[in-house]
């Protein structure tokens, strides 16, 4: 079997063809830092962006075309979101073991978000919750992993995952309800 | 059995991920349409999934690649060629060593008079002379493979080189090539001499660690620099 056709670009980043490199950087970059920014925050994203790519040209030897380009540099980068998160270290730990909490009491309907959100509130507020809750949303409300394949990557159990999936969207409607509340206030 | 408030919040996101056996998803249902409360929530969260959903991908900023390929350039911090043939000549050049040793002791073996269960054992060091010889051939070999390879490469990138580094170092290959040449006479005369085996490695090895230090010099020098 002749493998994914990204391999042919596979090789010319490896021979260090010109022009090779930037094409990958160009095509991939965008999504894993959008990856990055919502794992990490932007200022952490853009260190972590380019430990992704370097690791990438180190490692491009070891793709060997069972999937795409893409998919291959996703799991690379998904793995040094963690990695880089874990380096945190008890801050990230601590809310993974707190997973078990009970979800917050939810505000009353008037503060509702009326079954509407802004894209940009989201992405603010994302980076408002606990790394623990935030990582699962992440993972499974915006990249579309299941429970079990979350469960795997964090090392938690599936039921651990769909609690913390459970707070964060409920911390969200909370602070996007109270940003609401402030801008209509002021 | 009622399904309070309390529980049907518990079981939302399982309720809006389809995640619910027909039966706790049915008492969700029926909650749902009857709590403008939790009606409310469900909506929320159905929002919120959907908003995340649509985020889309964020464009780096373009110092992000810019350093990305300043780091891609810098010198590798993996060993260069020339170190890699190193550790290769190191590896032999101990193994060679250790023949050495081996081949005293056992001249020591067959010379000794005052030790039967020695004598008696001459075999096995006349087995490690010849053992030994095998090595310093391998040795050799090696030596003047990694000597090709490394005047190869030190010639033909010795314009980059400081004029007064490259008379320095052309001096000492001059001086470890007279020695090599004079190792290999004494070889011609005395085939099985231990001395001149020893001594033209020794020289071998000497010119190794010239070219060596003339490929480092090399690596060092600047691209472009003023010469």
């Amino acid at each position: 079997m002749a493998g994914h056709p990204d391999l042919a670009l596979a090789g010319r980043c490896r021979l260090g063809t010109p022009g090779a490199f930037d094409e990958l950087y160009r095509v991939h970059a965008p999504r894993l830092f959008g990856l990055a920014c919502r794992f990490v925050g932007r200022v952490d994203a853009e260190d972590l962006l380019q430990e992704i790519f370097l690791s990438a040209h180190r490692k491009l030897d070891q793709y060997k075309g069972d999937s795409s380009l893409g998919t291959w540099l996703y799991r690379l980068a998904t793995n040094l979101c963690l990695d880089h998160l874990r380096s945190r270290g008890a801050r990230f730990d601590s809310v993974t073991e707190a997973m078990d909490e009970e979800p917050e009491a939810p505000g009353p309907a008037t503060g509702s978000l009326a079954g509407v959100v802004d894209r940009l509130d989201l992405e603010r507020a994302l980076q408002e919750l606990p790394d623990g809750c935030r990582v699962v949303f992440v993972l499974h409300d915006v990249e579309g992993f299941q429970h079990g394949e979350i469960g795997k990557m964090l090392g938690i159990a599936d039921g651990t995952s769909k609690s913390q999936l459970h707070k964060a969207r409920m911390r969200l409607r909370g602070l996007l309800a109270a940003g609401r509340r402030e801008r209509s206030s002021s | 059995m009622n399904t309070t408030c309390r529980d049907c919040l518990e079981r939302l996101s399982e309720y809006l991920d389809d995640e619910l056996d027909p039966v706790d998803r049915r008492r969700v249902d029926e909650h749902v349409s009857s709590c403008e409360s939790c009606a409310g929530i469900a909506r929320d969260l159905e929002a919120i999934r959907r908003a995340a959903d649509s985020l889309t991908v964020i464009e780096p900023p373009a110092r992000v690649f810019e350093a990305v390929a300043a780091r891609l350039d810098a010198p590798p911090s993996a060993p260069r060629w020339w170190q890699v043939a190193a550790a290769v000549i190191a590896v032999a050049a101990a193994t060679y060593a250790v023949a050495r040793i081996d081949r005293r002791a056992g001249e020591l073996a067959l010379h000794s008079s005052d030790a039967p269960a020695v004598a008696a054992g001459n075999a096995p060091a006349v087995a490690a002379v010849e053992a030994d010889g095998d090595q310093w051939r391998t040795v050799v070999t090696q030596y003047e493979t990694a000597i090709s390879t490394l005047e190869q490469s030190t010639t033909a990138e010795s314009s980059s080189l400081d004029p007064h580094v490259a008379a320095a170092l052309r001096h000492d290959l001059s001086l470890v090539d007279a020695a090599i040449e004079q190792s290999r006479a004494a070889l011609q005369s005395d085939p099985d001499s231990a001395e001149a085996r020893d001594s033209l490695s020794d020289a071998l090895q000497r010119k190794v660690t010239v070219l060596q230090a003339t490929a480092s010099a090399i690596s060092e020098t600047p691209q472009g620099a003023p010469r």
